[in-house]
């Protein structure tokens, strides 16, 4: 390396925005200018619309002209798919801003022997990126161009390192698909990635518990930091790709002192004067313990206090939820009337888990409620696979805080005396706060138990409190005098 | 190139052999030497051209050229492409269909 080199490696690397936020994020602001970048994936993962976002982002907000070499489908094809997510293609290339270079297969028969190089290749690209002033460059798939030339894989890859030079050599942001053959495995075919790549991303497409799992990864970033592990993401209309931020990786929420009530005045007391604004609290208890009616008094607790709740139901319909709330004395039809409630029930199976996020995030953005509550998240969890689960939890309960309002969730458990559900497993470190219901047996009676289990940043009761369920909802009694073990159940034998 | 029949009002394309090279490249003046081979032993009517991509980037990007060098038979049926090592003259021209003219070698 001559120290010139040195001299343009030590400087800070200009980032380049893909246009897909969360991964951004991941390789800490964007793709550096200069370099370049293999995007491997198996067919079907969304490379090319990957690819495309990554050049109409910079066409529509930053000015920034892009070229598309093709190798796999002619341009008219690719305009033709792109456009269910919102890129006219065409049109860009009639402006100026966007060029294709197509090295799509012809018709025309040919005939391969001996050395050659990809000159032609290069001085096409370098005469679309002169022609419209491009500062992105993408090349779709290498693979293919593989295919093409398919018994001189040696002089590709010493012709793809000169092109790779070429480009980022003109300060070029250089984003180059490649195809894979399984999800985990070989990086690219042809491992065209190790001479080729500065910087390498996977895109990954997974069958899981029958559904389709796509995820990002960034494998390695040449000289700068990344985040590890993998994103999931979807594929939306008019959007493209949209991942989702492993928000673990930012603890950066404020911690607001500021109290709201749980609805139950007996419970605020329990967590010494309500719960936090921005904190999320895990409600769990084997069913017909009370949880629901807790969501109820919490969405009416915001309500009354001049709030507005949203609930997303995964368990019960809008009627359903209605009749209960009703028979507790809440009227919600009322308070959806006023514009201070809203209610959304859905179909876990009705879409996949990063979709489910989305609504969320869409609808709590669109409403700006104050509070919102989910019932329940193990209706959630059965139709993910658990990596997927638990992604989904952390990315909910950083959403609920960094938009600063107070969320409930509740977790059903498995069995009905005791013991603790595979969601509280997952969500209990997540959670700010945890309530137990539980069924209690003493003697020959079976009673409810409440407790408030922990409570982050405050002080809070620590006894097992009795509670009974009427028409006016739910009413705290005094503890229990000889404390039962609520995670087994209560039996003195068995905690022996 | 491109002769116009303005009776007709449609375009034929008369066969013409082209030479794709990267003037500045290793490879591009021992094409240029095997083209010359070549022309000794084809008819002397058959019009032929040598591109520089470098210089024109446009026309190879007309002809789609990936490679250099890329000698094209542009011939309105049967269209062919031959890239690489020109050296074996026979060959190269039996593949693109242009007859032998002159003695054979």
């Amino acid at each position: 390396m001559t120290a010139h080199e040195e001299d343009t490696d030590s400087v800070v690397l200009e980032r380049v925005k893909t246009g897909v936020n969360a991964f951004d994020e991941l390789v800490m602001g964007g793709l550096p200018r200069g370099r370049t970048t293999v995007v491997g994936g198996t067919p079907g993962s969304g490379k090319t619309v990957f690819a495309t976002q990554f050049l109409a982002h910079g066409i529509t907000h930053y000015g920034e002209s892009g070229v598309l070499v093709t190798f796999e489908e002619p341009p008219s094809d690719i305009e033709a798919n792109m456009r269910g997510f919102g890129w006219d293609l065409a049109a860009w290339c009639r402006e100026g801003r966007l060029a294709f270079v197509d090295a799509s297969p012809s018709a025309t028969e040919e005939l391969v022997i001996g050395d050659f190089d990809l000159g032609g290749l290069l001085s096409r690209i370098e005469h679309a990126v002169r022609s419209i002033n491009a500062r992105r460059v993408v090349l779709d798939s290498l693979t293919q161009l593989f295919d093409h030339f398919i018994g001189d894989p040696k002089v590709l890859r010493r012709e793809l390192f000169r092109i790779g030079n070429a480009l980022k050599k003109a300060r070029l942001a250089v984003l180059m698909t490649a195809e894979r053959n399984t999800e985990y495995g070989e990086i690219t075919r042809h491992r065209l990635e190790e001479f080729v790549a500065d910087n390498v991303v996977i895109l990954r497409n997974v069958l899981q518990r029958e559904r389709r799992r796509r995820t990002i990864e960034v494998l390695k970033m040449r000289g700068s930091h990344h985040a590890e592990g993998e994103a999931p993401f979807t594929l939306l209309e008019n959007k493209g790709v949209v991942a989702i931020p492993l928000s673990s990786l930012r603890l950066e929420q404020q911690s607001s002192m500021i109290r709201v009530t749980s609805g139950n005045p007996a419970i605020d007391d329990m967590c010494g004067g309500g719960f936090f604004r921005d904190s999320v609290t895990l409600v769990s208890g084997a069913t017909g313990t009370g949880k629901t009616l807790l969501v109820t008094n919490f969405l009416a607790g915001g309500v009354g206090a001049g709030e507005k709740a949203i609930l997303f139901g995964y368990e019960e319909s809008r009627g359903q939820l209605f009749r209960n709330a009703s028979g507790w004395g809440v009227d919600f039809a009322q308070m959806e009337a006023d514009g201070k409630l809203k209610i959304i029930c859905l179909y876990p199976e009705a879409q996949g888990l990063p979709d489910h996020l989305l609504t969320i995030q869409g609808l709590v953005d669109e409403f700006q409620p104050n509070r919102i509550a989910i019932d329940s998240i193990s209706a959630l969890e059965r139709i993910a696979p658990d990596t997927g689960f638990r992604e989904f939890l952390i990315s909910l309960t950083s959403f609920i805080k960094k938009r600063e309002i107070a969320g409930l969730c509740t977790a059903t458990s498995k069995s009905l005396v005791g013991g603790e559900s595979a969601s509280e497993q997952h969500i209990s470190t997540l959670t700010d706060s945890i309530i137990l219901l539980r069924y209690i047996q003493e003697q020959d009676t079976m009673n409810r138990g409440l407790m408030v289990l922990k409570m982050r940043g405050s002080e809070h009761a620590k006894e097992i409190r009795r509670f009974t369920i009427d028409s006016e909802g739910m009413h705290l009694g005094a503890p229990f005098e000889e404390a039962p073990n609520v995670f087994t159940g209560g039996d003195v034998e068995y905690r022996r | 190139m491109k002769r116009c029949d303005r009776q007709q009002g449609r375009c034929v394309t008369e066969p013409v052999l082209r030479l794709y090279i990267a003037r500045t490249s290793a490879t591009a003046r021992r094409a240029e030497e095997q083209l010359g081979e070549l022309r000794a032993l084809m008819s002397p009517a058959l019009k032929v051209e040598v591109i520089d991509v470098r210089e024109r980037p446009d026309v190879a990007e007309k002809a789609r050229i990936l490679a250099t060098p890329t000698l094209t038979y542009e011939h309105p049926e049967r269209p062919r492409r031959i890239v690489g090592d020109l050296s074996d003259a026979r060959r190269v021209l039996n593949f693109l269909g242009i007859q032998i003219m002159g003695k054979a070698t």
